[in-house]
């Protein structure tokens, strides 16, 4: 296995009036493909701008972070812009869909930017939703669907490019308890089909779905442990 | 171009999210479009009308009046200027006789012309002319004979009758021959005229021609305000100006104006007429477009400020669009988009309405064919395009300068 993530002795720096503020100090790590890993810590430990880093939001002021073997600090906007776009999903706490946008047009929004021609994005955008169960809500727009079925539609955004990493930042944070355990088997069931997932979240019981947990203190790792027995979303849900 | 559809469809979709805020702005630009259409379409109505008129007289006639055709004052300069008599106009005929024909015309209103029992309204021009009156303007009679030289030399009491005067005494019947009585004289029908249609909407059929010598020295139709209208032809195109040059120290010679002084009549062709007007049409047209440029200019600070309205509440929705790879010109091209949107419904309003309202107007005063300005229309288009991509530029760069983490995670 390869790194897909290589980030070696990487710092980020805001200066905010004539304070400098340290949000991460120093992070060194990587992570392989197909590894189901959570990023774990308090607010203010740096997971954030961890993960903004990790997704290309953001570059950092020290250190360097490879891509896929390639420097993301050297990178300009639209390169950046393109490996988010190409290499990269993203899955928010607030879903983040655009709310005047049917389903399927969220799903397509990643491929319209990658110029993938209509008819070929809206039928790789239903193979998404399908994916994620949502094969029948397709002209639904956000606010007619379930905080569970947004948080679908978003991972199908997030799939639709057949990205490298999936990053999905407090996933359930705005689920109930049943909804929350659907979601975690859908991510596992991806990570069971070969995707890489990165997983923020401040809730330890969440984090103990990955394979493999790194925590973050005061803008640095303080561990980052395999998690030999990860619990197992579909035993829960069937229990329940 | 799939791409731009995409673009447009969304934009369409974002001004439909807040359809008073819309309907607002797009109202601003129509405002400014429609001030700039219907102006210009008023105008090329009048202006349409006028040139109609005027070319039906034939492009080699010269006129010469006591007064100008077109006066947009009532100026003083005027005032003091006599009528020209028979005589002044019979001694330019005499002038050129051999070397251009010179029509003759004096005029009065509201006449009823009676033929036994059926009578006319008091609604008929009661024209004296004179033989060559006819050829210069091309006017024919459809029955019987025009009125001759020697009808106009022994002063006869004969008569040609316009159309719609002939059809209301005699109907189907034969007018030639007969005896009409005018102020209770009695004249003689020599000829029905052909008709000369209803250009800006009035009828050019009821008239009676006499003999002009018949009209001013029997009838007595002389004095202040009675003048007698010439029209001058001209052998050919080219020589009008020679003509006018000449016509006019002629005329000087006949009417006694002194060196240095200034004419007390005018001599005018198609041509000055036409300019008189455009002068005074393209002050019209100033008018129009400097208002319709104001509202427009104040409409696009109006777009800027909804513009920026429009990128602070859709920030996170630019975060997830740039999350999800879109590239900061990509933004860019959006929020441009949307503003020349707003600007093309709006300029397409204002012309939906801007031509109608322009006709309108202008049939209420006259009647006038139908105009639509296309330049002024593709112009409009133009016009709005820059505005929106101007006054959207800022908004449009601001929303694609935004970083994506700040943009996500703003409220």
């Amino acid at each position: 296995m390869s790194a897909v993530i290589s980030i070696n002795e990487v710092g980020k720096r805001y200066i905010m009036g004539t304070q400098k503020v340290y949000a991460l100090r120093t992070v060194t790590l990587d992570i392989e493909e197909n590894e189901y890993v959570a990023i774990m810590g308090p607010s203010g430990s740096g997971k954030s701008t961890l993960m903004n880093l990790i997704g290309c939001l953001d570059t950092p002021t020290k250190g360097e972070y490879l891509f896929k073997g390639e420097s993301v600090g050297k990178m300009n906007d639209n390169q950046l812009a393109e490996i988010r776009n190409r290499e990269i999903g993203f899955v928010f706490q607030t879903f983040n869909l655009l709310p005047r946008y049917s389903s399927l047009k969220n799903v397509e929004l990643p491929l319209v930017y990658s110029g993938v021609p209509g008819s070929e994005r809206q039928r790789r955008a239903q193979e998404a939703l399908d994916h994620v169960g949502l094969g029948d809500r397709v002209h639904h727009k956000p606010n007619e669907l379930s905080g569970g079925q947004r948080q679908r539609v978003a991972i199908a955004r997030a799939l639709v490019t057949k990205p490298s990493i999936i990053l999905a930042d407090e996933p359930t944070g705005n689920l109930d308890t049943k909804t929350g355990y659907e979601i975690m088997a859908l991510f596992a069931e991806l990570h069971r089909g070969g995707n890489t997932i990165i997983l923020v979240t401040h809730e330890p019981d969440i984090a103990e779905y990955a394979h493999r947990i790194i925590r973050l203190r005061d803008g640095r790792i303080e561990s980052d442990e395999v998690n030999a027995n990860p619990r197992q979303p579909e035993a829960e849900l069937a229990a329940q | 171009m799939s791409w731009l559809i995409e673009q447009i469809r969304s934009a369409l979709l974002a001004l439909k999210a807040s359809p008073l805020r819309s309907f607002f702005t797009v109202f601003t630009i129509a405002i400014g479009v429609f001030t700039l259409i219907a102006t210009k379409t008023a105008i090329q109505t009048l202006d349409n009308s006028i040139n109609n008129v005027i070319s039906s007289m034939g492009s080699q006639v010269i006129r010469v009046n006591y007064l100008p055709s077109v006066r947009f004052s009532d100026g003083d300069e005027y005032r003091n200027r006599k009528p020209i008599t028979l005589k002044q106009a019979n001694d330019l005929q005499e002038a050129f006789s051999g070397s251009m024909r010179v029509g003759m015309s004096s005029a009065t209103w509201g006449k009823s012309v009676q033929y036994y029992s059926r009578t006319t309204q008091r609604e008929n021009r009661f024209i004296g002319v004179n033989h060559d009156y006819f050829s210069v303007l091309n006017l024919d009679v459809g029955e019987g004979r025009v009125i001759s030289e020697e009808d106009v030399l022994f002063s006869r009491a004969v008569v040609v009758l316009g159309l719609d005067v002939a059809t209301v005494l005699f109907g189907e019947e034969n007018a030639v021959g007969k005896d009409v009585k005018i102020d209770n004289r009695s004249y003689r029908v020599i000829g029905v005229a052909k008709t000369r249609g209803t250009p800006m909407g009035q009828s050019l059929d009821k008239f009676v021609m006499l003999p002009i010598t018949y009209f001013v020295n029997v009838l007595g139709y002389t004095g202040r305000a009675r003048t007698v209208d010439m029209y001058v032809e001209s052998p050919s195109e080219e020589l009008i100006p020679l003509a006018v040059d000449e016509i006019t120290g002629a005329m000087r010679g006949i009417r006694n104006v002194q060196p240095g002084e200034d004419n007390d009549f005018e001599v005018e062709t198609n041509e000055s007429v036409i300019d008189q007007f455009s002068g005074f049409i393209s002050n019209l047209e100033m008018v129009g477009l400097v208002c319709g440029l104001m509202a427009l200019l104040a409409a696009g600070i109006g777009i800027m400020n909804i513009m920026l309205v429009i990128v602070r509440e859709r920030t996170r929705e630019i975060g997830v669009r740039k999350a999800v790879g879109a590239k900061n010109g990509t933004i860019l091209m959006q929020f441009l988009i949307e503003a020349v949107i707003v600007c093309q419904i709006g300029a397409l309003a204002g012309v939906a309405t801007g031509i109608p309202a322009g006709n309108l107007a202008m049939n209420m005063l006259i009647e006038v064919e139908t105009a639509i300005p296309v330049e002024w229309v593709v112009g409009s288009g133009l016009i709005c395009t820059v505005i929106g991509i101007t006054f959207g530029l800022w908004p449009a760069w601001k929303a694609a300068r935004l970083a994506p983490v700040e943009a996500l995670t703003f409220d």
